[in-house]
């Protein structure tokens, strides 16, 4: 797999290079800007870029802005975003597209060697990997009246997994549960929502997405002044 | 049988109107009995009131079995009975009573006073008589009269005699139509522009006429205050001029509220008392002398004295009282007469007199008295010429109550000095506030940093470095404490992040106010709507308040309101960022000291912001945050969204 990195801090470049080069993956140009990322996927077609949110010269959210130019010139590219935090208003405009192909994770995760390998292979095949304090602000932020308050709490742990990009093996070992019960509960999940049940793991994180980011009772009738 | 019954309707028509009529009547003697009633004791008025109901209800009854007219009662419900606190006591807003009877009494009064239905009953009282009794005693004296006039002309009696048999149904309905216009419950119906018109006008006129007797009052207080200067200045000037303070900030306020003209508070702060010297004594100077105080309560009242003498508001105050009673002699007594002469004596009195006459046969009129003034009126009768000159007065009321408000401003307004001095207080106490918030601040995150990641880095070296002691002899164990250490790692990360949250939130940094107030409304647990209508960037320290601000606002809303939707406005004009956060909970919120809006404001203090609460029983809570603030670098950014994310 070959690979572009975007990340300003020299420390954390080497790391994550020396990280993947161990997990036999191929770091194909390593850069500090949006524009030079642009740039370096333009030069080198990699399978996937791992981007940095604040990135000079603005030190601001450049790193969004170059994923989704990117994504706007090649619909799909895989990007794999990092970032010291995480918030949902990203996470919204990574996925706006529908595409997959998209992971956002906070830089701790890097720290789990195996799981973060994992998620970037994920992203490359163009399935999903978001954050779990992403899915936990999702669910954070629906009100009572939302269908999701109608979930018993096994349902919301396989939902947030689900919402991770896990399939339905990885969810059932995370859980100690069957794959058989596992399945029963993502059908549960599906029926509550009211979304329309899939096999393909990654079309089904997708619709998780966009039914937590769009699916909101619309506050259009709000009696305000 | 419907004949029959139609014929019994004629026939008792008559009689009832001579009832309704008598029960007319009965409202004025009654009107007066309440008003006398309602003054001549403590308990009397609500007495008075209450059981002056009794003629409107039984007015109503009639209506409804006479008239076919359904009048529903229009008075809110009676307070309920005090109930005493836990410990004895019985509270009254912020008084207390050791018996229910005050209050009781006071509730009771409230709720007489503020009752619209109470000043409808009144005014229908007085009315009555005049279109009520007419009504009801048209086909009665119709009857009456044509009888009476049977013996001299037949064809004529007879006709009138029928016509009042045969309208008497018809009035009665209408007689009961008019009883539903005031003793029906009032329909809140918005009134026209030329009914608002006229209606400011009239109000404009009663208030003109109060200004007169107010400027009264404060000729009182000017008086007061120049006696008790010349007898006693200290023990008893000052507590003179504190009473007439608070009768001109009332009317400063009155004055703001009647035409708009808003008059600031010029006075100083009362100045705090020196410390006591080691006897016990207080020393106070006064320019280049000083004086020696043995007690607190003399040097309390010195004290007090200079600090009135010393502010020239005090006597800017007194001249404007001196000054009240001539400006309102050239600016008000015109109208005034024309509006109290107008409607008082020429209507009222000159339909009294008509009205008298008519039942007495004595043909005594006020015309010869009032017109012998005004000969050239006489050929115009006398209710319509006091009525034009009543309008005329209330015409003008609205310019000459403007003009004495720009008069009174003139000495009632803070000087040029007063308001630099009132600033550079203002600006003194909130750079304290912004220093110690400051200061409390640093401290929380040297602590944070302390006790949290700094622990935690100690925490993660000692491991690492047992780790590589072991590493030779037991590798499995070294590993162990090496996943115990990322872990750690992981903890204090976490740490830092939330205390990083806590200083500058950074999507606030990356993406400014718009984006991280919608990251907020995202995060929280409502249905939250975000509105933007900013042009720009404000200044990063007003963005951190705001973002602060609307966070504590949309916590208090999921918490403690209860409630489910809120809406949050931002927007720039004329110099000015408003912010409202309003929810539908149920309202009744305060902002208490120490409590979250409490820090709001504070931290509001330091930009001129203000918060405003409006948070009335069952809602909705209305929460303004208004900063005086520029924009910078124009880039445009209007929206409105929860759900989508932006382009």
């Amino acid at each position: 797999m070959r690979v572009v990195l975007a990340e300003d801090v020299y420390l954390l470049r080497e790391g994550l290079t020396h990280l993947l080069r161990a997990h036999g993956i191929e770091i194909v140009a390593a850069v500090d800007t949006g524009e030079e990322l642009l740039d370096a996927l333009a030069r080198h077609q990699p399978d996937v870029a791992i981007v940095d949110v604040r990135l000079p010269p603005s030190y601001t959210d450049e790193g969004v802005q170059a994923a989704i130019e990117a994504r706007t010139r090649h619909p799909g590219f895989p990007v794999l975003v990092l970032s010291q935090y995480v918030e949902q208003i990203y996470a919204r405009e990574l996925l706006a597209d529908g595409a997959g192909g998209v992971g956002y994770l906070l830089k701790d995760r890097v720290f789990d060697t195996g799981h973060f390998v994992d998620a970037l292979r994920r992203v490359a095949a163009g399935g999903t990997a978001m954050d779990p304090q992403v899915i936990a602000k999702l669910l954070g932020g629906t009100s009572p009246l939302h269908p999701v308050a109608s979930l018993s709490p096994r349902e919301r742990e396989v939902l947030q997994l689900m919402a991770q990009g896990r399939s339905n093996a990885a969810i059932a070992g995370q859980l100690n549960i069957s794959e058989g019960t596992g399945g029963k509960h993502i059908a549960a999940i599906f029926a509550k929502l009211g979304l329309e049940a899939t096999d393909d793991t990654n079309r089904r994180v997708l619709a998780v997405l966009a039914f937590l980011n769009h699916a909101r009772p619309g506050p259009s009738d709000f009696a305000g002044p | 049988m419907e004949r029959g019954r139609r014929f019994v309707g004629y026939t008792s028509a008559p009689l009832r109107g001579v009832a309704l009529a008598g029960l007319a009547l009965l409202g004025l003697p009654l009107l007066v009995v309440i008003f006398v009633g309602a003054h001549a004791g403590l308990p009397s008025p609500v007495f008075f009131v209450e059981q002056g109901r009794r003629l409107p209800a039984l007015a109503r009854r009639l209506a409804a079995r006479w008239g076919g007219v359904e009048i529903a009662s229009p008075y809110r419900p009676a307070p309920p009975p005090p109930v005493r606190d836990p410990d004895g006591w019985y509270r009254d807003g912020d008084a207390l009573f050791r018996s229910a009877f005050l209050p009781d009494y006071l509730a009771r009064l409230g709720w007489i006073a503020r009752d619209p239905a109470t000043a409808r009953d009144l005014s229908w009282m007085m009315l009555n008589p005049l279109v009520g009794g007419v009504l009801a005693g048209l086909a009665p004296a119709l009857i009456g009269g044509g009888l009476t006039a049977l013996w001299f002309h037949r064809p004529a009696g007879a006709a009138a005699m029928l016509l009042g048999l045969a309208l008497g149904p018809r009035l009665l309905r209408l007689h009961a139509r008019w009883t539903r216009v005031l003793l029906a419950p009032s329909s809140r119906r918005v009134p026209g522009r030329v009914a608002e018109a006229i209606g400011a006008r009239v109000v404009a006129g009663a208030r003109l006429c109060a200004s007169v007797a107010l400027s009264g009052v404060a000729m009182v207080f000017a008086v007061a205050q120049v006696v008790t200067i010349g007898l006693m200045p200290v023990r008893l000037w000052p507590e003179t001029v504190l009473g007439s303070r608070r009768f001109v900030s009332w009317r400063r306020a009155r004055i703001g509220e009647w035409t708009g003209v808003r008059i600031a508070e010029p006075y100083h702060p009362e100045p705090p008392l020196p410390d006591p010297e080691p006897d016990g004594s207080y020393r106070l100077g006064w320019g280049p002398i000083g004086t020696v105080y043995q007690t607190r309560g003399a040097a309390v009242r010195a004290r007090r004295f200079g600090w009135m003498v010393g502010d020239r508001a005090s006597w800017r105050d007194l001249a404007w009282s001196f000054l009240e009673v001539p400006v309102a002699a050239v600016l008000f007594t015109g109208p005034a007469v024309l509006i109290v002469g107008g409607l008082g004596v020429m209507c009222w009195l000159w339909l009294w007199t008509e009205a008298l006459g008519l039942l007495t046969g004595l043909t005594w009129s006020p015309d010869d008295l009032l017109y012998a003034a005004v000969p050239a009126w006489s050929s115009v009768p006398a209710p319509v010429a006091g009525l034009v000159a009543a309008a005329f007065g209330m015409a003008v009321a609205p310019a000459l109550l403007r003009c004495h408000a720009l008069l009174s401003r003139s000495l009632l307004g803070p000087t040029r000095a007063a308001l630099l001095t009132s600033r550079v207080d203002t600006l003194t106490s909130s750079r304290a506030q912004i220093r110690d918030a400051q200061a409390a601040e640093l401290r929380r995150i040297e602590r944070d940093l302390h006790d949290g990641a700094q622990a935690r880095w100690v925490a993660v070296g000692m491991t690492l470095g047992t780790a590589e002691g072991l590493f030779d002899q037991d590798p499995e164990a070294a590993k162990a404490m090496i996943a115990g250490a990322k872990d750690m790692s992981v903890l204090a990360l976490g740490e830092l992040r939330e205390l990083i949250q806590g200083i500058h939130p950074p999507v606030l940094a990356d993406r400014g106010l718009a984006d991280a107030v919608r990251t907020l409304a995202m995060d929280a647990p409502l249905e939250a709507e975000v509105r933007v209508r900013l042009s720009g960037r404000v200044a990063a320290p007003i963005e951190a308040a705001v973002y602060f601000a609307v966070s504590e606002l949309l916590t208090n809303a999921a918490k403690h309101a209860a409630a489910s939707r809120v809406l949050v406005e931002l927007r720039h004009a004329d110099g000015m960022l408003t912010v409202t956060v309003t929810d539908d909970g149920p309202g009744g919120a305060v902002a208490r000291r120490g409590g979250g809006l409490h820090g709001i404001r504070r931290r509001l203090d330091g930009f001129d912001g203000v918060l405003i609460l409006s948070s009335p029983e069952g809602g909705p809570t209305v929460a303004t945050l208004e900063i005086p603030c520029a924009l910078s670098s124009p880039r445009t950014s209007t929206s409105s969204e929860k759900g989508s994310p932006t382009s």
